[in-house]
């Protein structure tokens, strides 16, 4: 059953969703857009203004719908978009055979057989599609007006550093307290006393480092006892060199990232030193979790696999807990022609996804999998240390090794004569494996395995 | 890092464990580059330089030894290509809430393929598993042992260099090429088994039963374990051996007898026999006890026939009840020959009986399980097909019009224009899990279209038995 313009109208829940929408149907905005004619489905990939893309799914059977964004309106403008694009063919849609996690969304999709029900209009307003193309009238700002705005953009700016500035102060002066009183009794009160100066620092208008501190009582209590004390030692030292490596130059894009706020999708895109590489991308794990502040993080992890040494990047998106679970944005192991842009600093992680293709051609091997095992796993660690000492962790990318438990219960990954401890739920099934490279990162205390090429092929690790 | 800044460093960890300044433990070096700061500034860069220190130059020290795990061991077959993957796992949700995961891996197996150790491993040392995944059955229950699984012929000497379901796997065929030499093997080794091991063990004598057992079967009488006691004496019942007290044995039958009636029918001077409909639910109980306590040739004896003519006699669908107490009884004591004729009766009987032939596909060779499933599935529906779910003796055996010949295909078809029926979902994933697998591969995608082109959503989940069977290739020759 074809779908129509008016059914898009009918389904959206009320004119800004279909204007939004409109803002969407270009094909530029969609690095991929599928279908299947045998099932009915056509489904796509949304470059929204986060770092990882929505992914979109519609049965036209019945305008069953399902995307991975965190909108509460249903359908929500991705879903609209894609609708919109299929009715009016805006763009072609390639015949493929149905991907994994659109089988996944219609397994869990409750089925009640029926024949499509006659498509209900939303409660509210009637809409209009023609009136998502009405022009808008055009704000003129006199010259006077606008170097108002630029006076109190820099005004807003002085007073930000300002703010920042004290909040360092403030946060120094709380770790050499914690260090005079004894770190005893931090670790026994940690909860509590990083809440404190957390929420003091978003006072500051410093929200990255209020939200590193609290989320800091819980990784250093993930951690068996003997190795706490060490943990907070290394992290509070961190926060210092953090500290005082932005005293030293506040106007830092990386700096400030770590302190308050990120840059904008659009400032990132328009930063003249942003790297961009372009090159094959190979998803290494997703890892979804939610954060003290009430914020879900959501990380996306890529290597380059045409890099050698590895190349990785970090696809990283914030949204509130309340807005629901999130589904994955990528299939682990899934390789795309991509590019990416990464924000600007000496760490170099953090990208954005610029454009993206799906390949057809199989999977390309991990270019540094046969470095040897006895090689110096941590050295990009090391590197990247030297260069932004204040960051917790780095992606490594390891040679041929097993998985094996010690007397403890501890599991470690062995290469040759070195070994690491890990931090994972490793299944039992892993022991038994032959890893011939596996990707990680590393914390300074544990590995958290994210995949590994292996002899069964590709798996992925959660955490 | 050299050994004197590594004291220091412990004892300035020490030193703001319990709080204070730790300025004057400092490395030397360390405290030249603190020293620019005045007061309180001085800790917190000593502070950053031991975090630094303890992040970068330290790393946990690995222990002297690692409880090593034998590599996971390849599998006789090959592993599933990987388009059939996820419908594999999308019908391994659905079977295994059904408990029918040995069904589906059965018929993995069955197209010559393996499963994918991330797609379903052996929980334990789970039992329930086709033969193939033995090696994998023997490493989960002993991945931390050193051996590695042993290539050798199974022998008494080598005996102990099989883990328990491998040499399981090897006995079950030695039993079926050399059955003597298998009894051998058991009466040599079995006796040092645990009970439970035992138990399985002694369960392959049950392929290929023959006179030449006796000996060996009265021996276990006397085992240790009730279990063991009790099969053995089904097994010897199964060689028209007579065990236990004679005269508490003939009081039993001659109860067992009162409860059932004997019927003569002039016209055709033909004998059958029926169950009696009785009063109170203790006597229930107690036909019940009795029927379990007896044997077939036995209760044939009583009434002066043989237990091949007493199935044959037997008046079927009176009560089903006690037909499937008769069909118990049958497949505990009654001889091979015996349960063919039984089948053939109760096909005959239909309804209920036919139902119950089910439980009779176990003991049967495999061709008649298939006529017998076959049989069944011409004049069953859907509702009544449960018993068959678990017994699967024949894949991949039809031919799409016959599939769609049968009764199910018929109602399954008019389920899918009943949109209105709430038990529509339910009476078509449990239709389609039953016959998905029965088509030849190529049978399965017209299977599909047809059912598609009834009105099923091609994404219907009750398809994916069928799409399965469409995705994996057919087994070479």
């Amino acid at each position: 059953m074809s779908l129509s313009v008016q059914d898009v109208e009918t389904l959206a829940p009320d004119q800004a969703s279909l204007k939004s929408a409109s803002k969407l149907t270009g094909p530029a905005k969609w690095p991929l857009l599928a279908g299947n004619g045998e099932s009915g489905l056509i489904w796509g990939e949304c470059q929204g203004s986060g770092a990882n893309p929505y992914r979109v799914v519609v049965d036209e059977n019945d305008r069953g719908t399902k995307c991975t964004c965190p909108s509460r309106k249903f359908p929500c403008k991705h879903a609209l978009a894609l609708m919109w694009i299929r009715a009016e063919n805006k763009a072609p849609f390639s015949d493929a055979a149905i991907p994994d996690w659109v089988t996944d969304w219609l397994g869990r999709r409750r089925n009640t057989g029926s024949a499509p029900a006659a498509l209900k209009p939303s409660a509210g307003p009637a809409k209009s599609i023609a009136e998502t193309f009405a022009a808008e009238p055009e704000k003129i700002e006199t010259p006077e007006a606008l170097a108002r705005k630029e006076r109190g953009r820099a005004k807003r700016a002085e007073d930000k550093k300002a703010s920042l500035h004290y909040a360092m102060v403030e946060l120094e002066q709380w770790i050499s307290d914690q260090t005079r009183l004894g770190l005893a009794g931090f670790l026994e009160d940690a909860g509590a006393r990083c809440r404190n100066i957390a929420a003091r620092l978003v006072d500051f208008k410093a929200q990255a480092l209020a939200s590193r501190l609290d989320e800091l009582p819980s990784r250093l209590m993930a951690l068996p006892m003997e190795e706490r004390t060490e943990a907070a030692i290394a992290e509070l030292g961190k926060l210092v060199l953090l500290s005082r490596a932005w005293q030293a130059d506040p106007d830092d894009a990386q700096l400030m990232r770590n302190v308050a706020t990120s840059e904008t999708r659009d400032q990132v895109l328009e930063a003249p030193n942003g790297r961009r590489v372009v090159s094959v991308w190979e998803v290494l794990a997703e890892r979804i979790t939610t954060r003290r502040d009430g914020l879900v993080s959501h990380a996306t992890w890529l290597m380059d696999v045409q890099a050698d040494p590895a190349d990785f990047a970090l696809l990283l998106d914030f949204y509130p807990a309340s807005a629901g679970a999130r589904s994955r944005s990528f299939m682990p192991g899934e390789q795309f022609d991509g590019t990416l842009v990464f924000y600007p600093g000496a760490e170099e992680l953090r990208a954005i996804l610029l454009d993206r293709k799906v390949r057809g051609d199989p999977a390309q091997d991990w270019k540094s999998s046969d470095q040897p095992a006895e090689q110096d796993v941590l050295s990009f660690y090391r590197s990247r240390q030297n260069r932004a000492p204040w960051s917790q962790s780095a992606p490594l990318l390891i040679g041929a090794g097993k998985l094996a438990k010690c007397e403890a219960g501890l599991d470690w990954l062995r290469m040759g004569e070195v070994a690491l401890p890990v931090s994972n739920q490793v299944p039992d099934l892993m022991f038994g494996i032959d890893l011939t490279a596996t990707s990680a990162i590393w914390d300074g205390t544990r590995l958290d395995l994210l995949s590994a090429q292996t002899s069964i092929g590709k798996v992925e690790f959660v955490r | 890092m050299k050994q004197d800044e590594q004291d220091a460093l412990v004892r300035m960890r020490d030193c703001w464990f319990a709080g204070g300044p730790a300025y004057d433990l400092a490395p030397a070096p360390w405290q030249t580059v603190a020293a620019a700061q005045g007061g309180e500034g001085r800790e917190t860069v000593l502070l950053a330089l031991a975090g630094q220190a303890f992040q970068v130059a330290y790393r946990p020290a690995a222990p002297q030894t690692f409880l090593t795990s034998s590599p996971l061991p390849d599998l006789a077959l090959p592993t599933m290509p990987d388009a059939a993957r996820s419908l594999f796992r999308a019908a391994l949700k659905n079977f295994d809430t059904h408990g029918l995961t040995e069904r589906l891996l059965g018929f993995v197996a069955s197209r010559g393929f393996a499963v994918h150790p991330l797609d379903w491993m052996p929980q334990g040392a789970t039992i329930d598993a086709p033969d193939l995944y033995a090696p994998w059955i023997d490493w989960v229950a002993r991945r931390d042992a050193q051996a590695a699984p042993t290539d050798e012929a199974l022998t008494s000497e080598t005996w102990d260099s099989f883990y328990p379901a491998a040499r399981r796997g090897e006995l079950l065929r030695l039993r079926v090429q050399d059955p003597g030499a298998a009894r051998d093997l058991l009466q040599a080794k079995a006796g040092g088994e645990p009970a439970e091991v035992r138990l399985r063990l002694v369960q392959i004598l049950g392929t290929n039963l023959q006179a030449e057992d006796q000996l060996y079967l009265e021996g276990l009488l006397a085992d240790r374990s009730g279990k063991i006691k009790v099969l053995a004496a089904q097994f010897l019942a199964r060689l028209g051996v007579s065990m236990g007290d004679e005269q508490q044995k003939r009081d039993d039958l001659a109860e067992l007898a009162d409860f059932l009636d004997v019927k003569k029918s002039l016209f055709l001077r033909k004998r059958s026999f029926a169950p009696k409909i009785l009063k109170t639910s203790a006597q229930e109980r107690r036909r019940a006890a009795l029927f379990e306590g007896c044997s077939l040739r036995d209760l044939a004896a009583w009434f002066e026939v043989d237990e091949a003519t007493f199935v044959e006699d037997w008046s079927y669908n009176n009560l089903s009840e006690v037909d499937e107490m008769l069909v118990g009884l049958a497949m505990r004591t009654a001889g091979d020959a015996t349960l063919r004729t039984m089948k053939d009766c109760m096909v005959a009987a239909g309804k209920s009986a036919l139902l119950l032939s089910a439980h009779l596909i176990p003991r049967l060779p495999a061709s008649d399980g298939f006529d017998l499933q076959w049989s069944a599935l011409k004049i069953l529906d859907v509702d009544s097909l449960d018993s068959f779910q678990d017994y699967a003796p024949a894949f991949s055996m039809l031919e799409a019009d016959d599939v769609l010949s049968i009764m199910m295909a018929k109602t399954l078809r008019a389920d899918i224009a009943d949109t209105e029926n709430g038990a529509r979902q339910w009476r078509l994933e449990r239709g389609l899990r039953l016959i998905g697998f029965l088509a030849r591969h190529e049978a399965a995608q017209t299977l599909l279209d047809h059912f598609i082109a009834a009105g099923l959503p091609p994404m219907d989940p009750s398809l994916i038995p069928l799409r399965l069977n469409a995705a994996l290739p057919p087994k070479s020759p």
